[in-house]
């Protein structure tokens, strides 16, 4: 944990302000909430804007957009700019910071990730807003923590504790460049990370102890929480399902099911779903999976072949769809490319995250095949069934992109809520080894995680400060 | 834990750092700074004798070079005369020329037009002036700003008009320098806008963190599961877990 730390306050610290992925629009939403009480919005608001007069003069003066995409240009350098924006926000009043949080794009998104990040912003509401903003990445880095706790706790309830296993499984989250970038931006794909672990490691949980009714709230509270953090965490309804499913079964079978003991499970589920009409995740649902004109079952099969294989002579192509852009997304998208996804590492290192990558996957599978690594059939149900949700889900939501506007904005860091998938992936290709050798496997990948992070972290100060 | 792993640990992330450090001083590069303008669009377009400046750009490093961001559409581009004059007495404190034959385009990746000016001092501002000396025009390239009088770049001679935007200018060095030996110039920049306790000395910090710290931090979390491990064994002699 403190080694994450340490390599998630450097990105936090590290990186210009509004450099992340959809950084400013998501500042907005916190402001919004933390100093109105209300959701910023996607519609249009008299008196109001998409920036409150505070954000935008932090913006003008800081220079922190005008580098998005533009590799020539650098943000402010100079210190008289930043006094000179200390001094200007110095006499703003205070309705400055509440005229923004209209026409927001993310304003669809549901609030709880921003009420998270506005317990941060209210904290330091005395300061000024690159205080506010600094805090609030710093503030959205604990989830990560979060996530590799609950990643930790996941792969011991398979192992039944084995911290060799824990270790490099939790390494793995907490030391992904990807999930360290994001972990340490304003973005709710943060708080998708931590929900989606949890989720997973209290399913885990239940399945491998056995159902009861605290395990049940807790996962149904895990799945709300994602739910009320990102719509496309609909994606962990089926596996959730499935693990109630089991669970219900267990219990039955076991004849201890009873009026009372269903009453809370149940008052939950009611309330997930009362929260999740009211905060209109639902409505993205909805249209997501709504075929619109042209979608069909076929097509969106003709589309995922041509994401990850080469074109058959009798497809029709999909416009702008590049050749194996699937691996460029879990690959190169997911694991690193920084800023507003336009810094890349050198392409040798994608070369080799990827052939690792393969090799752990065909080492899991393996390990799971020799029975080296065991794992219940129901909770090889549940992982693969939250993973397929959300891989296929976000596959329909490009394919529908690619039917409307012709492009893509799949990214690959909608898919590190499967992290911790990966890493249990991890544990169980490093199961394979003779137990001597399985010390040597963790120092290994410990020291690939290290080595990207550092020159991950080497590429954003030459970008930004060189 | 079995020595090799930890050798392999420990070994491994000090070829890290060295390798980081050796790609630092082999990094090596001109900019000095540049005029925070993105260049976006066409601000205006440079007749043959026409003059443009670009005003009040703070010099915030020494440099030798200038480059302005141009579209030529990918025909050979006019030559440009450059000088750069100190904003408030109008001295001329360098001047040079971009030979004709650059191609540019908008977003297209590619030598700017470029000039060497001789070594202009950081402080002060300057303002940058730039003369269409060639038989053809050329669109300078900028960000535009909603009012023509909030841009500092101004066409014409001495009755100049401002242009409906800004200039984007590169100021470079002769000798390129190593990323190695700008980084306590570049903590200081990347300290600017945070909380004032945080300075440069943070990224310091962290930088001996991450070199030192961090890997002790996994070692010591891999010696701590391996104990863990063994003394699980022990009680677990017959356990089905390999």
């Amino acid at each position: 944990m403190g080694a994450v730390l340490v390599t998630g306050l450097a990105w936090a610290l590290l990186v210009p302000p509004a450099e992340t992925p959809d950084e400013p629009v998501h500042v907005a939403y916190v402001q919004t909430l933390a100093e109105t009480g209300h959701r910023a919005t996607r519609e249009a608001r008299a008196g109001h804007d998409v920036f409150s007069t505070e954000q935008k003069l932090a913006r003008r003066l800081s220079n922190y957009e005008a580098p998005v995409y533009r590799p020539s240009v650098r943000p402010e350098w100079r210190p008289s700019a930043f006094a000179h924006w200390r001094e200007r926000q110095r006499h703003l009043p205070a309705s400055s910071r509440r005229d923004g949080g209209a026409s927001n794009s993310a304003g669809g998104n549901p609030p709880l990730y921003y009420a998270w990040e506005a317990i941060a912003y209210r904290i330091t509401a005395g300061t000024g807003l690159f205080t506010r903003w600094y805090a609030m990445r710093v503030w959205s880095l604990v989830l990560l923590g979060v996530a590799v706790v609950a990643t930790w706790l996941m792969v011991g309830e398979v192992t039944s504790g084995d911290r060799m296993a824990q270790l490099p499984a939790a390494a793995f989250v907490g030391l992904q460049p990807g999930a360290s970038a994001i972990g340490a931006a304003i973005n709710p794909d943060a708080g998708m990370i931590a929900a989606w672990a949890l989720a997973l490691w209290l399913g885990v949980r239940l399945l491998t102890r056995g159902p009861t009714v605290g395990g049940v709230l807790a996962l149904l509270g895990a799945t709300l929480a994602a739910l009320l953090i990102k719509a496309s965490s609909f994606g962990l309804l089926p596996a959730v399902a499935l693990v109630l499913a089991l669970s219900a079964r267990r219990v039955l079978r076991g004849g201890s099911l009873t009026l009372r003991r269903l009453a809370a499970p149940a008052a939950l589920v009611g309330a997930a779903i009362v929260a999740v009409v009211v905060s209109g995740a639902g409505d993205r649902l909805a249209r997501g999976l709504s075929g619109g004109g042209h979608a069909s079952l076929r097509g969106f099969a003709s589309y995922l072949w041509q994401a990850y294989l080469p074109n058959l002579p009798f497809q029709t192509p999909v416009r702008n769809l590049a050749a194996f852009w699937g691996y460029d997304v879990w690959i190169r998208s997911a694991w690193g490319n920084f800023g507003w996804a336009e810094l890349l590492l050198p392409s040798a290192a994608y070369a080799a995250i990827a052939a690792a990558c393969a090799v752990i996957l065909a080492g899991a599978v393996l390990a799971l095949a020799r029975g080296r690594f065991r794992v219940g059939i129901g909770v090889l149900a549940f992982l693969g069934a939250a993973a397929g949700a959300l891989v296929l889900g976000l596959h329909w939501a490009e394919y529908r992109q690619f039917l409307d506007i012709h492009l893509s904005l799949l990214q690959g860091r909608y898919l590190l809520p499967l992290l911790p998938i990966g890493g249990l992936a991890v544990a169980a290709a490093i199961a394979n080894l003779p137990r001597p050798r399985r010390a040597m496997a963790v120092s290994a990948l410990l020291v690939a995680l290290f080595a990207l992070q550092v020159f991950s972290l080497g590429i954003v100060i030459g970008r930004f400060y060189a | 834990m079995p020595r090799g792993a930890r050798a392999l640990l420990l070994g491994g992330a000090a070829v890290v750092v060295v390798a980081a450090v050796i790609a630092l001083a082999v990094d090596r590069r001109r900019l000095a700074f540049s005029n925070g303008v993105a260049p976006n669009q066409a601000v205006a377009t440079l007749a043959p004798g026409q003059r443009a400046c670009q005003r009040r750009v703070p010099v915030i490093e020494r440099f030798e070079l200038v480059a302005a961001a141009t579209d030529t559409g990918g025909h050979p581009g006019p030559a440009l005369d450059v000088s750069v004059l100190d904003h408030v007495s109008r001295r001329v404190i360098g001047m040079g020329r971009v030979p004709a034959g650059y191609r540019t385009r908008i977003g297209a990746p590619g030598p700017a037009a470029t000039a060497e000016v001789g070594r202009v001092r950081h402080g002060g501002e300057i303002d940058v002036c730039l003369q269409d000396v060639g038989p053809q025009p050329v669109q300078l390239v900028g960000t535009a700003v909603r009012r023509s009088s909030q841009s500092d770049l101004a066409l014409g001679g001495r009755r100049q008009r401002p242009a409906g935007g800004n200039l984007q200018l590169t100021f470079l060095r002769e000798r390129p320098v190593t990323l190695l030996s700008e980084m306590p110039v570049t903590f200081r920049r990347a300290a600017l806008f945070l909380p004032p306790v945080v300075g440069a000395w943070t990224f310091w910090l962290l930088a001996a963190l991450m070199a030192v710290a961090v890997p002790l931090l996994l070692a010591r979390a891999l010696r701590l599961a391996w104990a863990a491990r063994r003394d699980d064994d022990r009680e677990r002699a017959t356990a089905s877990y390999p």
